[in-house]
């Protein structure tokens, strides 16, 4: 059993509202793709913001490898190797595609590594990140993901608005991009498509962590998943 | 003579055309409407023409000047960046005002308040055109505003520090989630301000009415140009800037247009802002 | 009950405050006296500031220049020999700088927040600049205003000054209070669910100028009355500013905070030239002052205000409501009926050809993952989407080219998904401006109640956004609206509260006839509260019919959970 990359001990997710989410623990292994569902509310987007800086924790811990993240800046904790993709296609409108990879990539050569996974993107590269369709979009903040050489990624509900096919065409990168040795956290409503590419799933439900675990049993027990899942 | 009054009113229209690209700058990458832009100069300028009174040369007071103004700029960003960085633009740029008040009442408490005298940096004229003089100083704030202009543009397009700059405006936060040092870069945008207009306001302070109130307010013009260009677009701030002061310039040359000259410019900012969001009925963010 | 008792405390403070002027006038020596009308003219300016910037959260930088115009009027009128006296001429005063005030309102319906200032900063450098060439009328021939023969002495005048503010206090604190009052905070804070509320936004915004401008303008005027001439310097840009800053350090729509701005204007130079330092001092504080009250996010006059309703004693708690069968229900004839409504926004087309009803009484679900085009759907149906195709039926009436207040007004409500609730108000204020106080305050209390949602007086500033969105929801309904489209009302409630809040909403038609359209994720909730549902993605309708039914579709878990891979 290999150390997890990125551990998470007791935390909190609050909101102004009040706490979401409390007495979390987490694992993820390098390499290895965590699925993470639930229904819409429940706090999946809180728990990556609150993972990522966005907000701060309520109570609890957040370490990656040896260094504690809890108290750092967003800034410092994307030094230390977290990305986060935000849900709903987070480019920059007003950059091009290339400046968009760039800024995370820097050289040209990782820009090319980046791109060589998304070959329909070669002939957009100058274009405004806002004049691109939903899924050249998705494939832009991928792009920029992998030229930032995190170990961990946080993948937000990459599905959310796009067509099923090229959601289809998307997944496979995230199984290649944990495949590389990151840790891979996947978000997303799309269930059994997440739980496909995922090794480890974890359920959120009521406020809690419903089930944590290989994703093959969920896989094995559809009735078990939906009972989770929708209530 | 309308042509001369044109090219004189063209050396203040090269200060209000850099002052607006300042604004501009500073609207689109950091969310801010920053009214101290020519109070911040007129305090450097101060501070050098104080260097020179005791003794200081010409090149070390214009030195410290720029710094001063540099510095005073980078502290009202500090101010800014520290305890409004979740704040709306208005409060945002409310705070610049409390600024521009509090460098108007401490350069009357430093430096007194009759209008000071300055030393010229820039003087004598370029060339003569027929019966039409060009002086040093409009050549120099003309070719100011456009290099500055261009290298604005320059540096936003085409370099690495213009992209990361164009990326924090867009998504602040995105931005800060990929690593970026936003208060880095956002104070340095703050501090250069303070360095160029500083510059520029000791360059033309000596042919101005130069008390304290009148160089600050000297800002209502650029924002006027600023907003003309509706604080997005580098060129139209360039041009509203030259526009207005060349057309200060003309109407000053023609009898009988005291109260136009104060209010035309206004009048046809409002009337261009108006035309171009005739369309938007609700507010944005709300 | 807490009306009349305001109303009592009103009278009492202007029956205290008016002794206290007469007081004042009799022990002041003559230079403060003469120091303290300068005070209380500022403070109807900075009253009158405090309405559009503060209450209704518009920037107007120029608020001296308005006073400039009032100041102008009675200078104008006493320079031709106008007919009427100075207080005649004090009331013309205050007419024509409300127009103006007003006119000035005009740009700011298209313009918001920085754009706005800086148009009122450059009307201010204008109007200043025209005023240093041409100087107030009668200066060059030194003509001077007489005081009305009552008020001729400095005492006098200080009581009118006194008076007149004493007036204006109690006006605008009731005008605050009440439904324009409400009006104004509600468009600062959100011009949508303004709107939404069936309120003309435009409206609001022109009154707020024009109160303003009025306000300036007399205050203008008693400077003039003061000193017997104006002079531009009082009125400059520099004075416009310093006012506005500290009308942000002092909230001062509320009338004693605007009162101690006017003392402060005129005391703190004052101090510091006792004390032999330049008075320069002043604009100082005020500016150090102005940024620590905007990086701290607190006024005085807000505080001063929290002190006092903390010391008030709240009502004593009536007993929980479960059923309210005493509310008539109106008569239902109300239906929406949505035949192939297409939304697109740009080349992307996020409603396709949607057909949905709802008949009277029922509550239907509808229900999509995100990004479907829900909210878009609730959009068109209010007004706020005019660019549609397909065919909005509201009762028999076509709607598809009517303004979202008038939709409002007609019956026809929704609430939002994000936070539209402003923490400015009480509850009663809010409720009764949403409702258009189409219902009794008794039943506005026990509605209140019914929901568990706290009571009339209680602030909103001090309630979390769960009970906030909740009540939206019972503002809305105090309106008797026909229909009610709820944009995920459970968002941020849990457990318990949240199955309460299904059997609440289960009673809703019965009990206040009205129907409802219901957005949910929460597909216990949809469960537990609709009649039948429509499931949508990417703009299609994919399913609709009785709720368990569409539940258990195929396609509809495919939509939600992706198909089985």
């Amino acid at each position: 059993m290999t150390a997890p990359l990125l551990s998470v001990v007791d935390l909190t997710v609050a909101r102004a509202a009040g706490p979401l989410l409390e007495g979390l623990n987490i694992n993820l292994t390098a390499g290895e793709v965590t699925a993470l569902i639930g229904v819409n509310g429940v706090g999946k987007t809180s728990l990556l913001e609150t993972i990522s800086g966005i907000i701060p924790a309520g109570a609890g811990t957040i370490t990656l490898g040896q260094t504690n993240l809890t108290r750092l800046s967003r800034a410092k904790r994307a030094h230390a190797g977290l990305t986060l993709v935000e849900q709903g296609r987070a480019v920059f409108p007003s950059l091009t595609v290339r400046e968009n990879i760039l800024l995370t990539a820097r050289t040209q050569s990782v820009l090319d590594e980046a791109l060589a996974l998304f070959p329909e993107l070669k002939k957009r590269l100058h274009s405004p990140a806002n004049l691109l369709s939903g899924g050249e979009q998705q494939m832009v903040t991928l792009a920029r993901a992998i030229a930032s050489r995190s170990k961990v990624l946080m993948i937000d509900e990459m599905s959310l608005g796009l067509a099923p096919v090229v959601f289809q065409r998307l997944l496979p990168v995230v199984a290649q991009i944990a495949a590389s040795g990151v840790a891979v956290l996947l978000v997303e409503q799309f269930v059994h498509h997440a739980l496909a590419v995922s090794q480890q799933a974890i359920v959120i439900a009521g406020g809690r962590v419903a089930y944590q675990g290989p994703s093959q049993e969920l896989r094995d027990q559809p009735e078990r998943l939906t009972g989770l899942y929708l209530g | 003579m309308l042509l001369q009054g044109a090219l004189s009113g063209l050396a203040l229209g090269g200060v209000y055309a850099i002052m607006a690209v300042s604004l501009v700058l500073m609207a689109r990458l950091i969310r801010v409407i920053n009214f101290a832009v020519a109070a911040v100069g007129m305090f450097g300028a101060y501070a050098a023409q104080a260097v020179v009174q005791v003794g200081g040369g010409g090149i070390t007071a214009l030195i410290c000047g720029a710094l001063i103004g540099a510095v005073i700029s980078l502290l009202i960003g500090l101010i800014i960046t520290t305890w409004l960085a979740e704040a709306d633009v208005g409060a945002r740029s409310a705070t610049t005002v409390g600024a521009l008040l509090l460098l108007l009442s401490l350069s009357f408490v430093l430096f007194g308040t009759a209008p000071m005298a300055f030393r010229p940096i820039v003087t004598g004229s370029a060339f003569t055109i027929g019966s039409v003089v060009i002086s040093n100083i409009t050549l120099t704030l003309l070719v100011s505003a456009l290099l500055i202009a261009a290298a604005a543009k320059a540096v936003l397009t085409f370099t690495m520090i213009g992209t990361q700059l164009r990326a924090i405006s867009d998504r602040p936060i995105t931005a800060e989630l990929l690593g970026l040092n936003v208060a880095a870069l956002t104070l340095s945008v703050w501090a250069l301000s303070g360095l160029i207009v500083t510059l520029v306001i000791m360059v033309v302070a000596p042919v101005q009415t130069s008390d304290a109130s009148s160089l600050a307010l000297l800002v209502i013009p650029a924002t006027a140009a600023a907003l003309f260009a509706q604080f997005q677009r580098l060129d139209l701030a360039l041009i509203g800037g030259l526009g207005l002061g060349t057309m200060q310039g003309i109407l000053a040359q023609m009898s009988g247009t005291q109260v136009l000259r104060d209010w035309l410019p206004l009048l046809l900012i409002l009337c261009l802002l108006l035309w171009a969001q005739r369309r938007e009925t609700w507010d944005e963010a709300r | 009950m807490k009306r009349v008792n305001g109303a009592a405390w009103v009278g009492g403070i202007a029956v205290l405050a008016s002794v206290c002027g007469i007081l004042a006038s009799m022990i002041l020596p003559s230079y403060y006296l003469y120091l303290s009308i300068t005070a209380i003219s500022v403070a109807v300016i900075l009253l009158g500031l405090g309405l559009v910037s503060g209450a209704a959260g518009m920037i107007v930088l120029c608020q001296m220049s308005l006073a400039a115009v009032g100041a102008w009027v009675v200078t104008w009128l006493n320079a031709s020999d106008a007919p009427g006296s100075y207080l005649i001429w004090l009331l013309l005063a205050t007419l024509v700088s409300a127009l103006v005030g007003g006119i000035i309102g005009g740009p700011a319906l298209r313009l918001r927040g920085v754009n706005l200032a800086v148009i009122t900063l450059g009307f201010a450098a204008a109007v200043s600049g025209t005023l240093v060439k041409f100087q107030f009328p009668g200066t060059m021939t030194g003509q001077r205003v007489a005081r009305p023969d009552l008020f001729v002495s400095d005492q006098g005048f200080f009581l009118l000054c006194c008076g007149i503010f004493i007036l204006c206090a109690i006006v605008t604190h009731f005008v605050l209070r009440g439904r324009l009052g409400s009006g104004w905070h509600m468009v600062a804070f959100s011009e949508r669910a303004t709107a939404a509320s069936g309120h003309n936004v435009a409206w609001l915004k022109l009154t707020a100028f024009a109160v303003s401008g009025g306000l300036a303008g007399l205050g203008g005027g008693l400077m003039v009355g003061q000193v017997g001439a104006a002079y531009p310097g009082s009125f400059g840009v520099v004075q416009s500013l310093a006012l506005y800053l500290l009308c942000l350090i002092l909230a001062a729509q509320y009338f004693e905070a605007a009162l101690i701005g006017g003392i402060m204007w005129v005391f703190i130079p004052e101090l510091f030239k006792q004390a032999g330092i330049p008075q320069d001092w002043g604009l100082i504080v005020f500016g150090i002052m102005g940024i620590q009250a905007l990086a701290s996010g607190t006024t005085i006059g807000g505080g001063l205000r929290g002190l006092w309703h903390r010391a008030e004693v709240p009502n004593a708690d009536s007993a929980p409501i479960h059923d309210v069968d005493w509310i008539r229900p109106i008569a239902t004839s109300g239906v929406l009926d949505v035949s192939g409504l297409s939304v697109s926004f740009g080349a992307l087309k996020v409603l396709n050809d949607v057909n949905l009803t709802v008949n009277p009484g029922e509550i239907v679900g509808l229900i999509g993952p995100n990004g479907a085009g829900k909210s878009t759907l609730i959009d068109a149906l209010t007004g706020f989407n005019p660019r549609h195709e397909g065919v909005l039926k509201f009762g028999n009436h076509h709607i598809s080219a009517i303004s979202v207040p008038r939709l409002a007004q007609a019956g026809l409500r929704r609430t939002f998904q994000q936070d539209r609730v402003p923490g400015a108000l009480t509850v009663g204020q809010y409720v009764d401006l949403v409702s258009n106080n189409a219902s009794a305050t008794d039943e506005v209390a026990r509605v209140l109640a019914f929901f568990d949602a706290p009571r009339r007086n209680h602030p909103i500033s001090g309630i979390d956004v769960g009970t906030r969105r909740l009540l939206e929801i019972v503002a809305h309904l105090c309106a008797r609206p026909q229909i009610l489209l709820l944009d995920e009302p459970a968002a941020g409630l849990t457990g318990d509260v949240r199955a309460r809040f299904a059997r609440q909403l289960r009673k809703v038609p019965a009990t206040f006839g009205t129907s409802i359209l219901l957005i949910e994720h929460d597909l216990n909730l949809v469960r537990d509260v609709c009649d039948r549902i429509y499931a949508i993605d990417f703009g299609h309708v994919i399913a609709s019919g009785p709720t368990q039914e569409v539940l258990g579709n195929a396609s509809v878990r495919a939509a939600y959970m992706g198909a089985v891979a």
